[in-house]
């Protein structure tokens, strides 16, 4: 359980709620096409396998799949809340949770 | 029974949810507070808090078992929990013939450490599944509860028709019962697969005790299997114990670049003498049995573990629940955000409670006499709800308020938790309704918020201790008080608000939009 | 509105829930307990995996029991789904345990 996997779970239940009509349109302020939100499906598609593969890499089969549900759970539980009260924040937090992961695969090992 | 499938599945989940909530919530936040039990019992053992020389971990093993060598040389079984990272003190524990002793010790010194009588963490470990009734009914209540909780789950995923559609939804702007409602549906939608785990692996903990019936039956085919001589049997003679220094060697010797969180050292009088090492748990879910070394201690040879780790699937899958409910293998990260999902089933369980009554609040009103399930609902509500965690706060209150010499201190503790909770019924019985809300959120947001003054006012002693040897545990368990106490704070504010704007009329309409 | 809270305080509603509620308690457990019994004994495992497999299974007997009590049709159907099916196992382990089938 690490911070990587946190940030990927938000990243993961960030796509998945742009592609939903009213969320969409909390977050961005403007109305979802059906181009976007099979977009936005796919990234979160990709999203959650990338959570679940991150997940049981770093901590083995036994605890890496319980840990992936906990980032899902736990980002889907910041989201809500941001879409809730401060929506914006979360494309903010969305940018700075990719930039800071691509970052993370930039750096030499 | 009611006209469809998914209206018979509603029914079900709020009855199912309802008649044991009560129970329910005082299981969820006793057992999320079980997550920190350690450090809770840290807090409320304030003198553990103990100078940490360099030297501390490198000397435990061998102050450890020189204190024992000192205190219990003619002590066949001798057991060690050793300082870890939850924990600054050597545990120790022997068995006399007739009786066990116990000994804290600082690592470093060998000088025994006497904290103040309390139960500590343990009091939640031990409620959450035993209910303080006495054995076994408070497990089996607890039991049936599980068993409600996991057809109220069930019966809420059937019934929650817009499940994808109203995920992530939370509108607190709406109605109130709308937000309630909505806020009940994201707490359990979000943790679902906790809350599925939590329960079902709670019954599977317990099925010897619950469902006895499939070793009974194997019992009745073939003879029950034979047990070995006890691996603690006293020899007819005299036992000749083993000497200390060889003992010292042999487990320096093997535990050598390991780091280890406890020690057994058994029947150090006949030729079974044997010592097991447990290395420190970390990675593995299923719960420890994996990290076990066993030598004897005459020949130095590797014995075979004679706990059978489980072979076979499903025996793992039951090993993989109790892991899984207990969270031994958490890191701190982790810990904290297992305690965040329990809490979120303590605030799914709650809205569900306040709803219910809330739903029926205008209807009821209206009538002459309001029923009495309606009543008495109301009202355990609120000593379920508010008056636990006040029970909670008046038990870490006499922690730091009882002299530490008095009798039968861990006790009053005890006492004073319950008391505090039958109070808040009576409370709750006698004050108007609204008015009984406000009070007890009032008292439970100032008696939180004290906590951290009346830290610093009778333990300073030992925060400054620990806060030199760089241990951040008093200022975040008070720092966590503070803001429960804030949190009650806010939400007796936000209900003063709504009950001045209210008028009868206003609330009529508004349960209606709902 | 009236109309359904009438319904509700008809004598017959009550007493179909209260048997639809004994059959999904006790029924349930019954079925829970005589499934357990039952697996154990008929699960082609060793005693180690085939007494949790079968508690487990017993448990998710157990919801389906109270499932079932609550969305059949009538009371009788409630009693009828849940003892039928903890008779067969009842009967299974009767015949187990008596040595008359392997």
């Amino acid at each position: 359980m690490n911070s990587v996997g946190l940030i990927l779970g938000f990243l993961t239940v960030a796509g998945f709620a742009l592609s939903m009509k009213p969320h969409h349109q909390a977050i961005l302020n403007r109305p979802l096409k059906d181009r976007e939100k099979r977009c936005y499906q796919f990234a979160g598609v990709i999203a959650a396998l990338v959570t679940f593969i991150y997940s049981v890499k770093t901590h083995g089969w036994d605890f890496g799949l319980t840990g992936a549900v906990i980032d899902l759970t736990i980002g889907g539980l910041l989201l809500t809340f941001l879409i809730s009260y401060q929506p914006r924040a979360v494309v903010w937090l969305s940018g700075i949770g990719m930039a800071g992961l691509l970052c993370l695969l930039a750096l030499p090992r | 029974m009611k006209k469809t499938f998914r209206h018979s599945m509603a029914w079900l989940h709020t009855w199912s949810g309802l008649l044991l909530s009560w129970i329910l919530f005082a299981i969820l936040v006793t057992g999320t507070a079980t997550y920190f039990r350690h450090e809770i019992t840290r807090w409320m053992k304030p003198e553990l808090a103990i100078p940490i020389s360099k030297n501390a971990p490198a000397h435990a093993i061998q102050n450890s078992l020189m204190y024992l060598n000192d205190h219990a040389p003619s002590s066949e079984n001798w057991f060690i929990s050793l300082p870890g990272d939850r924990s600054g003190v050597s545990s120790l524990m022997w068995w006399n013939d007739e009786s066990t002793e116990t000994a804290l010790i600082d690592p470093s010194t060998r000088q025994e450490i006497k904290p103040r009588d309390t139960r500590g963490g343990e009091f939640f470990y031990r409620f959450h599944f035993q209910l303080q009734l006495p054995y076994p009914w408070g497990r089996y209540l607890a039991g049936v509860a599980a068993m409600f909780m996991f057809v109220a789950l069930i019966s809420g995923i059937i019934t929650h028709r817009q499940f994808f559609k109203e995920f992530f939804t939370f509108r607190p702007t709406r109605a109130w019962l709308r937000s309630c409602m909505d806020f009940h549906n994201v707490m359990a939608v979000l943790a679902l697969p906790f809350y599925l785990m939590i329960s079902f692996s709670a019954l599977v903990i317990f099925m010897h005790m619950y469902l006895p019936w499939g070793n009974m039956a194997l019992d009745k085919i073939s003879a029950p299997a034979v047990t070995e001589e006890s691996p603690m049997a006293t020899p007819a003679t005299p036992p000749q114990l083993l000497p200390f220094d060889q003992i010292l060697a042999l487990v320096e010797k093997e535990s050598a670049g390991l780091s280890l969180s406890r020690i057994v050292i058994r029947n150090r009088g006949t030729e079974k003498a044997d010592i097991s090492l447990f290395k420190n748990n970390s990675k593995g879910l299923s719960s420890s049995r994996s990290n076990q070394l066993r030598f004897s201690a005459i020949t130095g040879e590797k014995l075979p573990l004679e706990d059978l780790a489980a072979d076979g699937v499903v025996g793992k899958i039951s090993d993989v629940f109790y892991g899984l409910h207990l969270a031994h293998f958490a890191n701190p990260l982790t810990r904290t955000l297992f305690f965040i999902m329990g809490a979120m089933g303590a605030a799914m369980t709650g809205s569900g409670m306040v709803m219910w009554t809330q739903k029926r609040k205008a209807a009821q009103l209206k009538k002459k006499r309001p029923s009495f399930g309606y009543l008495i609902v109301d009202r355990l509500n609120l000593a379920s709800i508010t008056g636990l965690f006040i029970a909670i706060a008046v038990m870490f209150w006499a922690n730091r308020l009882l002299p530490t010499e008095i009798a039968m201190r861990e006790l009053l503790e005890v006492k004073g938790f319950l008391y505090a909770w039958g109070l808040s019924l009576l409370h709750a019985c006698c004050r108007p309704i609204g008015k009984a809300w406000l009070e007890q959120l009032w008292i439970a947001a100032i008696l939180y918020l004290g906590i951290p003054l009346l830290d610093i006012a009778t333990a300073w002693q030992w925060m400054k201790i620990s806060i030199s040897n760089g241990d951040g545990l008093f200022p975040l368990f008070d720092l966590v008080m503070a803001l429960t106490g804030a949190s009650f704070g806010w939400v007796a504010w936000k209900l003063a608000t709504r009950q001045s704007k209210a008028t009868p009329s206003v609330i009529s309409t508004k349960t209606q939009e709902a | 509105m009236t109309q359904k809270v009438n319904t509700q305080k008809q004598p017959n509603y009550r007493w179909g829930v209260a048997s639809r509620s004994l059959s999904a308690t006790l029924g349930g457990y019954a079925l829970a307990a005589s499934m357990t019994a039952c697996l154990t004994l008929v699960l082609p495992m060793s005693r180690q995996n085939a007494v949790p497999a079968a508690a487990m299974l017993g448990y998710v007997g157990f919801t389906a029991a109270v499932i079932w009590s609550f969305s059949c049709s009538s009371a009788w159907k409630a009693w009828g789904g849940v003892l039928i099916p903890t008779a067969c196992c009842l009967l299974v382990v009767w015949l187990k345990t008596g040595g008359l089938i392997k």
